[in-house]
């Protein structure tokens, strides 16, 4: 480690005494303002000192070192090369958002005080490669990351420093080094002078991408979601300090994971199941560089329920069977009356069959969907028992047609062919024309897409519960408008006789 | 086929789902379904012989003149407090569309001191007139659960269906009934009943 002492202190002096002709030092232009909003990236920048200041230095600028390199002047052992290691400099090695430029002086005291700098000018993109200079930088594995001078180096900003005990001025020449992963640098002294020697890293940004089953930042509710933090080239080194997912749950409330209390998540990838959409956040460093922060916006697409599973419990159930309230007449007395079909539908239990709770420590972590529709339908059909037992209602029908009938009766050696098509008019069992089989489409059609945008956390499970009733309430008296009436309409049973209705 | 006539008593019946509700009276016109009327009124006013109500309550389904104001007055006057009795009292009188009817059945679910399960019974009724077609389960109505009650359908209810043509929209009038008996009683199980029945309503 390079050591500063007082001899090197007085041989500083000196040379800043003569830096004026030094060919290095250009006399800086002058404008006092910097303005950091219009570095971009990658940018060469001069900064704007003002006295007892405290700024900002541009998100892409990392200092590694910040040292008064009197070369020639300083060699204890007195032989060439010598070599200068800028990181484990005297001076703490300033970084993150402040930046704090030292000078030395030959009124400085010998300690590690920091000295404010006055600033003189701002100086433009004074490229000046450098041959006097060599500088190798390592990466954290001792890996050589970025080396020599032109065009590697080079030297773009002047200031000036002003000591604050006698307010010297000393112009100040600074050095970049672009390259990657730099964690030290050392340089080989060959003679001249330098003060205020920065190292720059090239920053490499940071990207995160996040594929699904549907492709980039798109996945299938139920489906995994896998996201990377990367830079596109493998030898980067990726150190997540954070993930997280925001969004909105279908009560309309935030969603985030991990909050506080879960810790944090460092994995890369970061994978899991996804119920709803939101954004993805990585917090992340590339090669120990600076925070950065890069977000993917992810969709996620609803399933398609044409072909959920509902299951129809349909019955043919006798007349005591019915519920009293939905029967029919004992007697029929209009042909509406010889089949019905007592429709209902009840939610499943609400458990494990038919929810999955997310528990993957992914984006949707907690979150709760649905993975079948949460109901059964339960139809029950009947023939009125008139038409099934041969009663009375048998007994009123024509035993052979009339000769004289104008319209063909129906007859009591025809009741089996009459009970089949009320039983497949109702749907015993379900067919596409029946009043079950539309009632159980239409409630699948509806009810699926009802539930399909459900998903609460965990904690709101009974509330979900009720939710999805709500929901299958909805779709089932739309099922059941659909089924009723319209069946009646379009797949009229064609017995192809009149009956008899008027009781004895 | 839309005329049930004296003459057409056979009445044809091409399709099953084409018929609609009956233009002409069978108790004005057949003597022997008069006098069913007869009797089913008897039994259904008195409770005697108490072993034919059952068949009374099916009987009086066709009595299409008489059947109202004999329901009416069995809502009013001797309405059954067991479940048996009320379920047939309900399909009894759900088969007529008429004013008197559901006048007598908005009586019995505000009176206060009716038996709690025929209150209950009534507001379902109500419920039914106003969204034809559609059966309260009235088990979770007198136990209320976590969920709100189901709701039943029936195919071929076409009295029902007949409902807002001869009555007209009675969802606004039995609103207010579940409403004033819900703020009545906020704590009786008939107050919670009604509450719930005016909840689903209002999804209609």
């Amino acid at each position: 480690m390079h050591r500063l002492g007082q001899a090197a202190l007085v041989v500083a002096a000196v040379l800043m005494s003569g830096c004026a002709d030094h060919p290095l030092i250009a006399p800086p232009a002058t404008s006092p303002h910097f303005d950091w909003g219009a570095v971009e990236d990658g940018d060469d920048v001069t900064i704007n000192f003002d006295a007892d200041a405290t700024f900002r230095i541009g998100a892409d600028y990392y200092e590694y070192g910040l040292n008064y390199f009197p070369g020639w002047a300083y060699n204890p052992i007195g032989s060439d090369p010598w070599v200068y290691d800028a990181y484990s400099q005297l001076y703490p090695p300033v970084s993150g958002a402040g930046f704090m430029p030292l000078g030395i002086f030959p009124t400085r005291p010998d300690s590690l005080e920091v000295w404010f700098v006055k600033p003189v000018s701002d100086v433009g993109l004074n490229v000046r490669p450098q041959a006097d200079f060599e500088i190798t930088c390592y990466d954290e594995e001792n890996r050589e990351v970025g080396s020599g001078f032109a065009p590697g180096l080079w030297s773009n900003d002047w200031t000036e420093y002003r000591g604050p005990l006698d307010g010297s001025v000393a112009p100040v020449h600074h050095v970049a080094v672009p390259g990657a992963g730099i964690k030290r640098c050392l340089m080989v002294s060959q003679g001249g002078s330098l003060d205020d020697f920065r190292f720059r890293r090239q920053r490499k940004d940071l990207v995160v991408e996040c594929v699904g089953d549907l492709g980039k930042d798109r996945v299938t509710r139920g489906e995994e979601l896998r996201c990377l933090a990367q830079t596109g080239s493998a030898s980067d080194r990726i150190e997540i300090e954070s993930w997280s997912f925001t969004g909105t749950d279908s009560r309309g409330q935030p969603y985030r994971f991990p909050e506080e209390e879960d810790g944090v998540v460092t994995d890369n990838p970061w994978a899991g199941t996804m119920a709803i959409s939101g954004t993805v956040t990585v917090r992340a460093r590339v090669n120990g560089g600076e925070r950065q922060e890069k977000s993917a916006e992810i969709t996620v697409v609803a399933r398609g329920w044409e072909d959920a599973p509902v299951e129809a419990r349909v019955s043919k159930v006798t007349y005591a069977e019915l519920p009293v309230r939905r029967r029919p007449p004992a007697y029929p007395t209009q042909v509406r009356d010889l089949g019905r079909t007592d429709f209902a539908w009840a939610p499943l239990e609400f458990n494990q069959d038919v929810f999955a709770q997310i528990s993957d420590y992914g984006p949707n972590h907690y979150l709760v969907y649905f993975t079948r529709v949460p109901a059964e339908v339960i139809a029950r059909v009947l023939v009125h028992p008139e038409l099934e037992t041969r009663g009375e209602f048998w007994r009123r029908q024509a035993s052979s047609q009339p000769a004289s009938s104008t319209r063909p009766a129906c007859v009591q050696g025809e009741f089996d062919r009459y009970i089949a098509l009320v039983l497949a008019h109702e749907g015993y069992p379900p067919n596409p024309q029946s009043h079950t089989g539309v009632f159980r489409a239409e409630f699948v059609h509806l009810a699926g897409p009802q539930v399909e945008e459900m998903v609460y956390p965990d904690l709101a499970r009974s509330e979900l519960a009720q939710a999805a009733v709500t929901g299958m309430r909805e779709a089932g008296k739309q099922a059941f408008v659909a089924a009723d009436e319209p069946v009646d309409e379009n797949h009229a049973i064609r017995f192809g006789c009149a009956f008899e209705f008027l009781p004895r | 086929m839309s005329n049930y006539t004296a003459a057409a008593a056979v009445v044809g019946a091409a399709l099953l789902a084409c018929v609609p509700a009956t233009a002409q009276s069978w108790e004005a016109n057949y003597p022997h379904i008069r006098n069913d009327c007869r009797l089913a009124a008897q039994v259904l006013r008195t409770g005697h012989p108490a072993p034919r109500r059952e068949w009374a309550m099916d009987a009086i389904r066709r009595c299409d003149v008489s059947g109202p104001a004999v329901l009416a007055s069995v809502w009013r006057e001797v309405t059954p407090s067991d479940i048996m009795g009320l379920d047939l009292l309900f399909n009894a009188t759900r088969d007529f569309n008429d004013r008197q009817v559901v006048d007598a059945v908005a009586e019995i679910a505000r009176r206060s001191n009716a038996p709690e399960i025929t209150r209950i019974y009534a507001l379902a009724l109500l419920f039914n007139y106003a969204v034809p077609g559609q059966y309260l389960d009235i088990e979770q109505l007198l136990q209320p659960g976590e969920f709100p009650p189901g709701i039943s359908f029936v195919t071929h209810d076409y009295r029902a269906h007949a409902t807002r043509t001869i009555l007209g929209d009675l969802r606004p009038e039995v609103g207010e009934v579940l409403r004033s008996v819900a703020a009545a009683e906020p704590a009786s199980r008939v107050g919670v009943a009604a509450a719930t029945s005016l909840r689903l309503l209002e999804d209609y």
